[in-house]
């Protein structure tokens, strides 16, 4: 592996049509907009989309069936699925949006700096990551709706908390290959500085598994509501958030599978638009790297 | 020797991590409101009678003391007495361990099998049928709550087809190894999807990168080319997304323990943080934490084994 | 496709070898038959020294072990004869002489000594930390002249004391035997005359108890073997139900009881609005008296129950003695709330945090079945989740505006509840910081009073003034949901919640 392969350098007009073709190419990418922008009308406006409110109770009508006047069914309060789904919609999209942005930005920036300086920088960074991950999650929200208070805002503090130390050894352990492939040798070897072999040879590279990992971490944060909150973590009742109504209508799985499934479901369509639109920025990431 | 000397290097950095560790856990254990005292008496507790179980319990001494007991207790590998169920504390995580290292494993041989085969194919067949039939069952795969999903399996394969148990642990190895089937697929199915997304976006970037167009037209065979370059590069980012995910297997999975109804370590832990078991807690804690610092260790090495160019420094 | 064909093929051949493995696993098992009745409930004891410990968990448990001089009868009700046939009382009223059965044996195989009971009686009534020691408090003096006389001097009259007798605290145990085991031993292990004996408890999974081979009882209890399982999500422990593997089980969802054709027992469990009176909106009794008539607790307890509980009259428990039927109470009237809401300077209303413990989703329900209800006379609420183990402390300190609370009685008297709920000392009255000084004088008197017409009347009148206060809103009594196989005979709960099983049998 020591000779050197010059042409792992990307003359700039190959890079530019690349680019072009990938816009062309890639069904996931205009799929994947077209998701996402679906769910943001839906986030944007969901009085215009739903009739009903998403709170208000009707003891007479619980537990019916998906019809006519209620498209997904309702619940236990006899409260409208459908609204509930539609207005949950903005808080999802804010919980996956939020929750994932801040670690995936303070882990991939993590992850670079420790493979790539390596010895004691990355020596420091990784040990201090070990305490993070041999931290158990769950001790670590219990104190933080302890001292902060539960809701929906120390959720976000509780997964930034930990969220980043995926990132950072994902990226790490891809800094690791990189920084001795070919063309950043060659990039070294033409004297170009850290700073410019890292942000333009290097993270277009590496960033691309950070991004799919986040495409569907989107979808976990969403889920997280529904799993902590037995803890106290996340939206308090009755806001509608599609984790909390699966959460709320798994006691019902045997009589009303409605409450559960159709949230489900807005977490399959919002996660698979996400993801999408997730694989075709790496594809174009990594068009660009090169 | 190389090798060696790097294995040897980070096994001592457990030590300091590990000692942080233990003083993070009793520090914040003491933050939180409410202790295993007032937990226990609830609403029965007049301030009399708490100070009596507090004493009973050992937690009139004064903090630092209390620490030192700990450090001590681990050092002679005894975790002190739990305080709630008044037994040691190594006798309620013995087996409790047992069962969450079975499912852990069980659940990641599920994980491979699924995911690299998996993976590998949608990575070579990218855009194509089998890559986006793939690709959009792992996001369904991906966005199916751990709950909904145990609840379902254990309808159809415990209560219908009746393959499997519905819940429970079982009395020997057979029930045991049996009633792990369905909790260890519902577990591995997530991580699953996670690592085919990862695996076949490597596959896809290793395949047409210069390294390996440069390693063709230096003329060698195909099948070499994929075993010694696509798969090896590929899989580096994905085994690190495993050993982060059997990371946080180990700590015990509380909700899959929770449907299912296993004695893991993850109910234990919740259960223990909810009563402020404290001597539980922290022995679980350093338990967990030892773990996954020996997992971490041996991604970090199996990177130099999988990719030569990487150097462990 | 070298490599990826050979990576399916190990993966098929993986795959392949789990499937063999559980499968024959799976035939392994099908040989065995279940031989013990299966009972599952939600959560496991914790500590089984009935002394020291605290918690429905464990106490329910200890009548299929633990017995003592008198009990509770099962419906609840008054005090029948256990170990003791018969008693005398003095004129004094502070001598009871209890006349024992003769031959009593321990389960494991020891006789009864009068040190046992010398024992047993005075650990219970002294040791530290013990949450029930309050019971025996006016015990003077337990003496044995022989093993077949227990003595007892009480301090000064002391009504209930015949119920405190009948507590799980007040059970015989083997002083020998707890001499030699030691109460760490002892709090795993247990001993006493009772129809089981414990033979495994494995945390967190089950409890087996096996016939007590030395039972007084002559033909009692009918099954050799119980296992008292542990699975806490309510979904798989129905399903196990469901398919047999579990004769019965214990905390049904409401949802879920006529699907399974579950048993609604009476019960002494009642659940209650604790308003926190140091609070100023909350200090006003005309605002507590609109919340209360803010409540449709009809419509709440069809919504959360699904029809299994009633509308509760008065705080105290309804199955219990003393419960007073007549008892006027608010009906659901918004108007009139509304207006006391006016009178009190409140005429739009005002906002309030309703704080409830986290995972408990009864208690999840009633709180957004409140904020509905109440934003019809303008209260605005806010709910928050809190895990239980930081509520608590914090709704003692009396930091919190409402929280939701049940309580169920441990004794067949009001005492127990009445001193939690009206006697300031205790517990601050349930956590309201509301004080009242003639009921707390009535408390007392109560439980000295040994004519039972007055002290009727006396709880009677503690349960008027109660309700005129409010300190608490009481929502509703609830029963115990319980499902099971329908071939499963003699399940018996205490509306106390006690388990007995001596008479259980599952039929051919």
């Amino acid at each position: 592996m020591d000779t050197l392969d010059i042409t792992a350098l990307p003359p700039a007009a190959l890079n530019r049509k690349k680019k072009i073709s990938i816009w062309k190419k890639s069904p996931s990418l205009n799929a994947g907009v077209v998701m996402v922008g679906l769910v943001l009308i839906f986030a944007g406006l969901p009085g215009l989309i739903a009739a009903f409110s998403p709170t208000s109770q009707d003891a007479d009508h619980i537990l019916e069936a998906p019809s006519l006047a209620h498209p997904f069914g309702t619940d236990n309060f006899g409260r409208d699925v459908f609204a509930r789904v539609v207005h949950g919609t903005r808080i999802d999209l804010t919980i996956g949006l939020l929750a994932t942005l801040v670690p995936f930005i303070t882990g991939s920036l993590i992850g670079l700096i420790a493979g790539y300086y390596g010895k004691w920088v990355d020596s420091v960074l990784m040990r201090i990551l070990d305490i993070f991950m041999a931290f158990p999650f769950i001790v670590l929200v219990i104190a933080i709706v302890a001292i902060l208070g539960p809701g929906l805002n120390n959720l976000y503090i509780a997964i930034w908390l930990v969220g980043w130390k995926d990132y950072a050894r994902l990226v790490r352990s891809e800094v690791m290959v990189a920084k001795n492939a070919e063309y950043v040798q060659a990039a070294k070897i033409l004297g170009f500085g850290d700073l410019r072999i890292l942000l333009r040879h290097i993270l277009p590279n590496v960033l691309s598994v950070s991004i799919v990992f986040a495409a569907a971490d989107v979808v976990m944060c969403m889920l997280s509501g529904a799993s902590l909150s037995f803890l106290g973590l996340g939206v308090q009742p009755p806001t509608p958030e599609w984790g909390a109504i699966i959460s709320e209508g798994r006691a019902y799985l045997s009589q009303a599978w409605w409450i559960c499934a159709f949230p489900g479901l807005a977490l399959v369509f919002a996660g698979t638009g996400f993801s999408l639109l997730g694989d075709g920025l790496s594809d174009l990431l990594r068009t660009k790297g090169r | 020797m190389e090798q060696l000397n790097y294995i040897l290097k980070r096994t001592l950095q457990i030590i300091p991590v590990l000692f942080f560790v233990t003083i993070l856990i009793f520090v914040m254990m003491r933050l939180i409101p409410g202790d295993p005292a007032s937990v226990m008496l609830g609403d029965k507790a007049t301030p009399e009678l708490l100070k009596q179980v507090q004493a009973r319990m050992g937690l009139d001494k004064p903090y630092l003391v209390q620490y030192l007991i700990f450090l001590r207790n681990l050092l002679s590998f005894d975790f002190g007495n739990s305080l709630l169920y008044v037994v040691p504390v190594s006798q309620l995580l013995a087996k409790r361990i047992v069962v969450t290292l079975t499912l852990t494993i069980m659940a990641a041989i599920f994980v491979i099998v699924i995911s690299f085969p998996l993976g590998y194919l949608a990575g070579r067949k990218k855009d194509r049928l089998p890559d986006q039939i793939i690709r959009t069952s792992a996001l369904v795969a991906l966005s199916m709550p751990q709950f909904w999903l145990g609840i379902l399996c254990l309808l159809l394969f415990g209560l219908k087809l009746r393959w499997f148990p519905v819940g429970g642990w079982g009395s020997d190895w057979g029930e045991h190894l049996r009633s792990l089937v369905l909790p260890a697929f519902t577990e591995a199915l997530a991580t699953s999807a996670l690592m085919i997304r990862n695996l076949r976006n490597n596959v896809v970037d290793v395949a047409r990168s210069d390294y390996v167009d440069f390693a063709r037209s230096k003329g060698l065979k195909e099948s070499v080319v994929r075993s010694r370059h696509i798969v090896r590069n590929a899989l580096i980012s994905t085994v690190t997304l495993l050993a982060l995910r059997i990371g946080g297997m180990l700590g015990g999975a509380v909700i899959i323990e929770t449907v299912f109804a296993l004695p893991g370590v993850g109910s234990l832990m919740v259960q223990s943080v909810f009563s402020r078991d404290y001597s539980v807690v922290q022995a679980v804690v350093f338990m967990f934490a030892s773990l996954v610092l020996v997992v971490n260790l041996i991604t970090d090495v199996s990177y130099s084994f999988l990719d030569p160019r990487v150097k462990l420094e | 496709m070298l490599k990826s064909r050979k990576s399916l093929r190990t993966g098929a051949v993986l795959l392949a070898a789990v499937m063999l493995v559980t499968s024959m696993a799976a035939a392994m098992a099908q040989g065995k038959i279940k031989s013990p009745i299966v009972i599952s409930r939600p959560a496991d004891s914790d500590n089984l020294d009935y002394v020291m410990q605290d918690g429905n968990v464990n106490i329910w448990m200890f009548n299929l072990t633990l017995e003592g001089l008198v009990k509770s009868s099962d419906d609840g009700t008054k005090i029948e004869p256990m170990l003791a046939d018969s008693w005398d009382i003095s004129k004094d009223m502070l001598t009871y002489t209890f006349h024992l059965k003769k031959g009593l044996k321990f389960s494991d195989g020891t006789p009864v000594t009068g040190a046992d009971w010398v024992f047993s009686l005075t650990r219970a009534r002294d040791a530290k930390g013990s949450a029930w020691a309050f019971s025996l408090e006016g015990i003077k003096e337990i003496k044995a002249p022989n093993d077949t006389t227990v003595v007892i001097t009480l301090i000064k009259p002391w009504a209930p004391i015949l119920a405190d007798l009948a507590m799980f605290n007040a059970s015989v145990t083997s002083k020998a035997y707890f001499e030699k085991v030691g109460a760490e031993g002892f709090s795993q292990k247990p001993i006493g005359t009772g129809p089981y004996a414990i033979t495994e408890w494995k945390k967190g999974e089950y409890i087996l108890f096996d016939k007590n081979q030395y039972y007084w009882r002559p033909g009692l209890p009918k099954t050799p073997q119980i296992k008292v399982t542990v699975v806490a999500d309510d979904n798989t422990r129905m399903l196990q139900l469901q398919a047999g593997d579990v004769d019965a089980t214990t905390f049904v969802p409401w949802n879920r009881m006529a699907e399974l054709n579950g048993v609604a027992l009476p019960s002494t469990e009642t659940r209650y609005i604790q308003m926190n009176s140091t609070k100023k909106v909350l200090s006003d009794v005309r605002v507590r008296q609109a919340l209360d008539m803010a409540t449709d607790k009809a419509s709440m307890s069809k919504l959360i129950l699904f029809g299994y509980g009633e509308p509760a009259k008065g705080f105290m428990a309804k199955s219990g003695p003393f419960w007073n039927a007549g008892l006027k109470t608010n009906p659901y009237d918004p108007a009139k709330a509304k207006k006391l809401l006016a009178d009190a300077g409140y005429p739009d209303g005002f906002d309030v945090t309703i704080t409830v413990p986290s995972g408990n989703t009864v208690n999840a329900s009633i709180a957004t079945v409140l904020k509905e209800q109440w934003s019809k006379v303008g209260v605005k609420v806010t709910i928050q989740t809190l895990e239980a183990a930081t509520l608590t402390p914090a709704y003692k300190r009396l930091e919190l505006d409402i929280t939701l609370r049940a309580w169920t009685n441990d004794m067949v008297d009001a005492s127990q509840q009445v001193d939690y709920a009206c006697v300031y000392a205790n517990i601050k009255n349930f956590s309201t910081g509301w004080q009242d000084a003639k009921v707390e004088k009535l408390a007392a008197d109560a439980k000295s009073e040994l004519d039972n017409n007055k002290r009727k009347a006396m709880y009677y009148q503690i349960q008027e003034l109660y309700q005129q206060a409010m300190p608490m809103v009481t929502l509703f009594h609830v029963p115990y949901p319980v499902a099971m196989n329908k071939k499963l005979k003699g399940f018996v709960q205490t509306p106390l919640g006690n388990y007995r099983f001596e008479n259980l049998v599952l039929e051919k």
